[in-house]
């Protein structure tokens, strides 16, 4: 069966609108870094899978500022075809293992486009902060 | 009154008043709080927490507090230019408590009670009560807002913009945290 120039208009348009719709972020940046970030291991407890597989943390890096204060950068990407909004809590502990609190600390909302990775960089409460404990909760909506 | 009127008051009355419940708590600014058009708990702690972060990583207090110096910080005003209401001094205090308990700036106190035991202080001890009230650094900022809208979309963004300057008038260090909200502005009058 030969198909008319209606048919295979329509399905020109149908795939344009769908693939429209579902754009993804492309991503180019310089091969040879000149940065030597300090990469640190990380230890994880996956309780929702389905966000685990939709936003990855890829990359955790430190480095302490002038002031002393712990500065943190996570790297995070969002592995599906589609924008994903989730919510993100950071907590920060001393060399003792005590929670360093903040009034600001809470949950933050983060939205992040079709495969984009972005790096959401922090800094501790206070010289003291030594260590630190992620939480990623999907948006319930 | 027939039976059908009877049974169609009793079922309002019970859709009027079946629908509450009681309140419950929640973890403050958490990820169940409402979520408004307007500046919420969890807007106000991202913008100053943002703004003390990068304001105790930044050269211009490492400079300010190296060789163990923790220089004396005087809030300023900040000006809410907003079209919301709310008490600035959950923007400011809470940037104050997060500087200082960060252990690198002292506070400068401007409460009746403080000022007053400096002046008797001052005026005992024969010293100048001025001297208590100069701060190295003061902290200032303003709160602005920006609106766009489409046939079908309302959109607002909250400008947070934090300076801090230093006692010669020379603002070293600034920080601007934008928080934007979306919204549909449902039916024709939908506002």
């Amino acid at each position: 069966m030969i198909p008319t120039l209606r048919t295979v208009l329509a399905v020109v348009t149908l795939t344009a609108i769908a693939a429209g719709c579902r754009s993804t972020v492309n991503t180019v940046e310089n091969l040879d870094k000149a940065a030597m970030p300090t990469v640190i291991r990380d230890a994880r407890i996956v309780t929702d899978a389905g966000l685990d597989g939709a936003v990855a943390v890829t990359r955790l890096s430190t480095a302490v500022a002038a002031t002393g204060v712990m500065r943190l950068q996570v790297e995070l990407e969002n592995l599906s075809s589609d924008p994903e909004t989730f919510n993100l809590l950071l907590e920060w502990y001393d060399g003792d293992g005590m929670r360093v609190s903040s009034p600001n600390e809470g949950w933050q909302q983060i939205r992040m486009m079709a495969r984009e990775s972005r790096s959401l960089v922090y800094a501790a409460p206070n010289p003291t902060a030594k260590d630190f404990r992620i939480k990623l909760l999907e948006l319930n909506d | 009154m027939n039976r059908f009127a009877l049974v169609s008051v009793a079922l309002l009355g019970l859709l009027a008043c079946g629908c509450a419940s009681d309140p419950v708590r929640i973890q403050a600014g958490g990820t169940e709080a409402v979520t408004s058009f307007g500046i919420d708990l969890q807007d106000i702690r991202n913008a100053a927490g943002t703004t003390v972060q990068a304001m105790l990583a930044s050269p211009a207090v490492a400079k300010a507090t190296s060789g163990g110096r923790m220089p004396s910080l005087m809030l300023g005003s900040i000006v809410n230019d907003s079209s919301l209401n709310f008490d600035i001094d959950q923007v400011a205090g809470r940037i104050q408590e997060d500087l200082l308990n960060s252990g690198l700036f002292a506070i400068i106190a401007t409460d009746a009670g403080a000022v007053e035991a400096n002046r008797q202080d001052a005026f005992v001890s024969g010293t100048n009560t001025y001297e208590a009230s100069k701060a190295d650094y003061y902290l200032e900022g303003k709160i602005m807002e920006l609106e766009a809208t489409n046939s079908s979309t309302r959109e607002k963004t909250y400008t947070f913009m934090l300076r801090l300057n230093d006692r010669n008038r020379r603002t070293v260090f600034q920080k601007t945290t934008d928080i934007a909200k979306q919204k549909d502005r449902g039916g024709a009058f939908g506002w």
